[in-house]
């Protein structure tokens, strides 16, 4: 798969996945809410003052931890592939040195 | 619904019996002086950081983690958190929660759909970003729009502010609107976001502890059995307050109205420029994405505290046996705080309160300002220096504020019940135009104008407060809050924008080149410009546009 399809279903999953965690509190209690008190709270307040904003914490914790640095460090790898056959390219044409904007980086 | 955030005229102050004012002004009096001091301080320090335009709209991209989460949590909470969430809380209960719940997906989402990569662009507002990516006439279109809905939503919290000083010290309306005006304007003028980002941060802190520690002995003496902890501690009150008022913890509504509102209260704010503009002062793309645990930890404290004054204030109402006005319930976490903790107490909490007013309202005025003096300026092409532009700022700053006052002296009905309902225009008319700009090559300007201009005429036309004889079906708490609408205007708004951008490609005389963003939609995502189409299938859009027809169906249905 290439780096920006697999950025743009990362990035689909992880918005999915958080919308999904908080409204969690409201399926639940509208399908069926689950009998039972947290902290002495009924589950579905619970999940929507806390255990819903924990969630989004861990989920969007995964998400910085595995998916964007990985995304990074292939944007990098892309960015030193052009980076290198520019410089392949100017030492074949021309002894002069490349002023290229490739290898960039704003992470 | 009645509550500050909807109230259309000032309410007058009851006649109940328990202490509804100060006592004794002096010391809450010095302490709110003492904040307003601090917050003119850190604008006069950080005024002679101000050398630009980047420097005056996003503090010089700068900002760290820690204290943008902070500045974020503080500007998106607003004064509605002291006063109008704890209000709408012991009305509408449960559902309200769940409606807050969901702004607070805001965040993450603005960062992950658009935040990073609109930073890596160096955009100012949304509106910067759509002169790149769609040209001058979208871009004036979206300065337009967050010129309006910014002012929508300022106008609130001016209001509020003014009704805390003309209960604090019984001054006329329009002094007080005044002097509120004069305090803000001057401290957002004199350093721009780089006064209000570490302002915004601290008023966060001055607004959590306001809220903390005050509920702590209230808790107590509630008998709450983990009063030290408000955020969770009041669990065995639960078996109490389901006696007291059984229908406390239903949901109420049907599934429609919760997945309504997904679309306004979370996809809303998504396009909200005040928020966007906090992302993009970010020291780096890498900071942009840390802000967003500082954020999710500290607004989850502040909103879980929240929730805990709501629920304390109904207890506390039904052990008493009092009957409170609903135009009064705003002032709930004031006579709670009156009750139990005095007058000193009281006054850091209004000085809470009025932190959340400012930090909100700074974001909406440099807002303004920068849609008004970059976007614009930009839009039409101006021979402009970078020097007079950041003049331009300056003037802009003081005109928003001008302008806002003005209006918040006799505000017409509409503009005053609809801040939330602006979030369902923003959703409709802002949101698609930035996501999926940032997320396809084959959107264009053509797509973007129609889905914008559908968008905000949809919400406007089902809009009680503007057209009240033609509506979506919805009534009450669901029309007011733009809901019925954005089932509409949300998905009529994405067809239009794919289908109008895949057809504009198939016209010859609209010149329309899908290569033509390749190198600005490769930047802004961080890959190289090695000539490389990206973002440039289709089938996303045709898939995403699918979609919408049964939510829009399930709209038109009747509620």
């Amino acid at each position: 798969m290439q780096t920006h399809t697999k950025e743009a279903a990362a990035t689909l999953g992880a918005a999915l996945a958080l919308v999904a965690v908080i409204h969690a509190g409201i399926w639940f209690t509208l399908f069926g809410t689950p009998d039972f008190t947290v902290l002495g709270y009924p589950f579905h307040y619970f999940w929507l003052v806390a255990g819903g904003p924990a969630a989004m914490y861990l989920l969007y914790w995964v998400y910085y931890q595995f998916i964007t640095t990985s995304i990074v460090e292939e944007k990098k790898l892309l960015h030193a592939e052009i980076d290198s056959t520019q410089r392949a390219d100017a030492d074949h044409v021309t002894t002069d040195g490349g002023d290229s904007r490739y290898g960039e980086n704003n992470e | 619904m009645s509550s500050w955030l909807l109230q259309t005229e000032v309410g007058e102050i009851g006649e109940y019996p328990f202490q509804e004012t100060f006592g004794a002004l002096l010391v809450p009096l010095l302490i709110l002086l003492a904040t307003f001091a601090l917050y003119y301080g850190i604008s006069y320090y950080m005024k002679s950081r101000i050398h630009g335009t980047t420097d005056y709209y996003v503090a010089g991209r700068t900002i760290g983690p820690f204290v943008n989460g902070s500045a974020v949590s503080a500007t998106w909470e607003s004064l509605a958190t002291f006063m109008g969430v704890i209000a709408l809380m012991i009305q509408v209960q449960m559902p309200f929660l769940a409606l807050w719940t969901n702004f607070l997906l805001s965040i993450p989402l603005i960062v992950i759909l658009y935040g990073q990569t609109l930073r890596r662009l160096g955009s100012f507002t949304p509106a910067t970003f759509c002169k790149d990516r769609y040209g001058n006439t979208m871009s004036m279109v979206m300065a337009l729009l967050i010129v309006f809905v910014m002012l929508m939503y300022a106008l609130g919290q001016f209001i509020g502010l003014a009704q805390i000083a003309e209960i604090l010290f019984g001054w006329e309306y329009s002094l007080s609107l005044l002097v509120i005006a004069v305090l803000v304007t001057g401290y957002v003028v004199i350093a721009g976001m780089w006064g209000v980002s570490y302002n915004s941060a601290l008023q966060f802190w001055i607004m959590f502890t306001a809220a903390f520690f005050p509920m702590m002995f209230i808790l107590q003496d509630l008998g709450a059995s983990a009063w030290y902890f408000p955020p969770l501690g009041y669990g065995n009150l639960s078996g109490e307050m389901a006696e007291a008022l059984p229908g406390f913890f239903d949901m109420t509504f049907d599934v429609k109205w919760y997945f309504a509102m997904f679309l306004a209260m979370a996809l809303g704010p998504v396009g909200m420029p005040h928020l966007a503009q906090r992302i993009f002062t970010s020291r780096d793309v890498e900071a942009g994405r840390r802000t967003v645990f500082w954020f999710i930890i500290v607004t989850g404290l502040m909103f879980a505290t929240i929730y805990s004054v709501a629920f304390a204030g109904v207890m506390w109402i039904e052990q008493q046996g009092h009957e409170i006005g609903e135009a009064d319930l705003d002032k709930m976490i004031f006579y709670l705080n009156f009750a139990f903790n005095g007058d000193t107490i009281t006054g850091y909490v209004v000085a809470g309160a009025v932190a959340g007013g400012l930090s909100t309202v700074s974001g909406h005025m440099l807002a303004i300002s920068a849609a008004v003096a970059n976007d614009v300026v930009e839009a039409f092409e101006l021979e402009v220096t970078d020097d007079r532009k950041t003049q331009f700022g300056y003037v802009s700053v003081i005109a928003a504020g001008l302008v806002i006052a003005l209006i918040a002296l006799q505000p017409p009905a509409f503009l005053v019940v609809s801040i939330l309902w602006a979030f369902a225009i923003s959703a409709a008319a802002i949101t698609p135009a930035i996501v999926l700009g940032v997320w396809s090559a084959r959107v264009n300007k053509y797509g973007a104008i129609a889905s914008s201009a559908v968008g905000f005429f949809t919400v406007l036309i089902l809009s009680p407060h503007a057209l009240g004889s033609i509506g979506a079906g919805g009534e009450g708490l669901t029309a007011d809050l733009g809901i019925d609408a954005i089932m509409i205007a949300f998905p009529l708004s994405i067809i239009t924008f794919v289908v109008v951008s895949l057809l504009a490609e198939r016209i010859d005389s609209l010149d329309v080149d899908p290569e033509y963003n390749r190198s600005l939609i490769n930047e802004m995502h961080g890959y190289p410009d090695d000539g490389v189409d990206r973002f440039t299938s289709a089938a996303p859009l045709i898939v995403l546009a699918v979609l919408m027809l049964p939510i829009l169906w399930w709209g038109l249905q009747p509620w």
